[in-house]
This record gives C-alpha cells, sequence and structure tokens, in this order.
C-alpha cells in the first residue's frame, strides 16, 4: 500500500471516530439538557393523527406593550387571559398522582 | 468510675437518639419514602410486568403530550400577555408591586416546572428501563420515587393556574379603579 492510500484511510478512520465523538456529545447534551423529553418526533411519540389535525396554526395574540391603559384595554387583555386558562383546564388535574398508583398499576 | 460509667452510656444513648433523628429529618425533607412493597405487590409487580411496562409507556407518551401543550401555554401567557401588560403599565406609571410579584412568581414557578419535569422524566424513563421481573424490589423503590416527582410537578401545575388567576383578580382590581 502507497503513504498515500494509507494516510486516506487514517483521514477516513479519523473522520469517523470525529464524526462518533461529536455525535455523542450532541445526544449527550440532548438528553441532560432534557429537550428529548419535548421532543414529539422521536419514535413513539408522534403526535395523534387527530392531534394533528386539530393544530390549525392560528395567529397567537400577543398584548402590546405600549400605548394607552384604558378599561377596553384590559377587557382585551382579561379575556386574552381567560382563554389561555380555559385551555388549561381542558387537562384535568393534569399529572395525577393516581396514575402512578398501586391501584391503577395492579399492585 | 461507676459514675463515669453511667454518664459514658448516657452520651452514648443521647447521640444514638439525636442521629435517628436527624435520619427522619433528611428523609422527610429529601422526601424519600420508606414504603416498604408486600409480598402480595411483589408478586403481582412480577405476574402483571408487562402490562405494567406497557401502562408506564402509555403514561409516559401521554405525559410528553401534556408538557408541550401545558408548556405552550404558560409560556404565551408570560411573554404575551402577563409580561406586555406589566411593561406597558409601567410606561403608563400605572404599575403595581402585586402585578410585578405575580409575573416574577410565574416566571420563577414556570421555570421550577420545566425542571421538576426533566426530573420527573428522568425517574420516568429509568422505570421503564427496569425489569419488573428480574429486580421487583428496585423498580418498586424508583417508583415511590417517581411518584413523589409526579406529585411535585402536578403542585407547580396547580401553582402556575392560581398565578395566572390571581393575576385576572389583579387585573380586574385595576380596572375598577381606572
Amino acid at each position: 500500500m502507497t503513504k498515500g492510500g494509507r494516510n486516506l484511510i487514517v483521514l477516513g478512520v479519523v473522520s469517523v471516530l470525529v464524526a462518533m465523538g461529536t455525535t455523542g456529545v450532541s445526544l449527550a447534551i440532548y438528553h441532560g439538557s432534557g429537550d428529548i423529553y419535548l421532543d414529539r418526533s422521536r419514535p413513539g411519540y408522534l403526535p395523534d393523527e387527530e392531534e394533528v389535525q386539530e393544530e390549525t396554526p392560528e395567529e397567537e395574540y400577543e398584548f402590546s406593550k405600549s400605548g394607552a391603559v384604558t378599561k377596553e384595554v384590559l377587557d382585551e387583555y382579561v379575556k386574552a387571559l381567560e382563554t389561555e386558562i380555559k385551555a388549561i383546564d381542558l387537562y384535568n388535574e393534569p399529572f395525577d398522582e393516581g396514575a402512578l398508583s398501586d391501584e391503577r398499576l395492579g399492585l | 468510675m461507676c459514675y463515669n460509667k453511667n454518664m459514658k452510656k448516657r452520651y452514648v444513648s443521647f447521640y444514638c437518639i439525636m442521629l435517628v433523628v436527624f435520619c427522619q429529618v433528611l428523609m422527610g425533607l429529601t422526601g424519600v419514602e420508606a414504603k416498604a412493597m408486600t409480598d402480595e405487590q411483589r408478586s403481582a409487580l412480577v405476574l402483571h410486568c408487562d402490562a405494567i411496562h406497557d401502562s408506564l409507556k402509555v403514561l409516559q407518551r401521554n405525559d410528553s403530550r401534556t408538557r408541550v401543550y401545558l408548556g405552550r401555554y404558560y409560556e404565551t401567557i408570560l411573554n404575551k400577555l402577563i409580561t406586555p401588560l406589566n411593561v406597558r403599565l409601567v410606561e403608563n406609571s400605572l404599575s403595581t408591586n402585586a402585578l410585578i410579584d405575580n409575573q416574577n412568581n410565574f416566571a420563577k414557578t414556570r421555570t421550577n416546572f420545566i425542571i421538576d419535569y426533566i426530573e420527573y422524566q428522568k425517574d420516568l424513563e429509568n422505570l421503564v428501563a427496569l425489569d419488573c421481573r428480574v429486580e421487583p424490589e428496585k423498580f418498586y423503590e424508583l417508583l415511590v420515587q417517581t411518584r413523589t416527582k409526579r406529585k411535585i410537578v402536578a403542585e407547580d401545575t396547580k401553582r402556575l393556574r392560581a398565578l395566572a388567576v390571581s393575576n385576572l383578580e389583579l387585573v380586574g382590581e385595576m380596572r375598577k379603579k381606572l
């Protein structure tokens, strides 16, 4: 084997090792930061079909940071906040203790 | 001589009692529950291991969905409603300490929710990875620990809802004064 050929193989091996190392570091960060638990595109966590259909991207309301503060402006704010609270309330008792109870797991 | 022996015994007893009290306080602070598994539970765990494993996986998936949606609502409330309102109130010299405290508490609790959820999910993931047939004791111990962490996340969500409602009330009071 020529010297050039050997160098090419060494370069290939080093490249693969560097790629494996950086991928490992990325995965460690992905896992350690907790992003893995929010990633719904990972296998087994993909959104349901009806869930995808539910999501109609509407333009989200944002309260303006500037302008006068009147009763009408505050009414608008209250209405927007109530909408968010109602959306939260759709999740009845989120993370309730019962889901991991002995009874529920049949223990 | 005899007096010294008695004193020594008293000191040893005193330190033993103090050690026991200290351990109990420490366990209470760290939320460790010394709940032992009964023989029936051990048998049920080994017998229904696959079913338990499946239901934990379903729970993990559902929790992920709940976390993503709730997280989005909390973010909207904080960054698109509460914070802009407070900025606008400051601009108009109408800002109140109660509303600023409410914003700070909401932001702090939201951060806790994010951290606590990660801690809970790490435990749940370890629980799913454990083979309940091979290590039932370890599995049950981790299950109890995961329950405690799930409870903390549930408390965070309750607190965040209460803070959002409290913000509504504070804004309502301000509206009356305008």
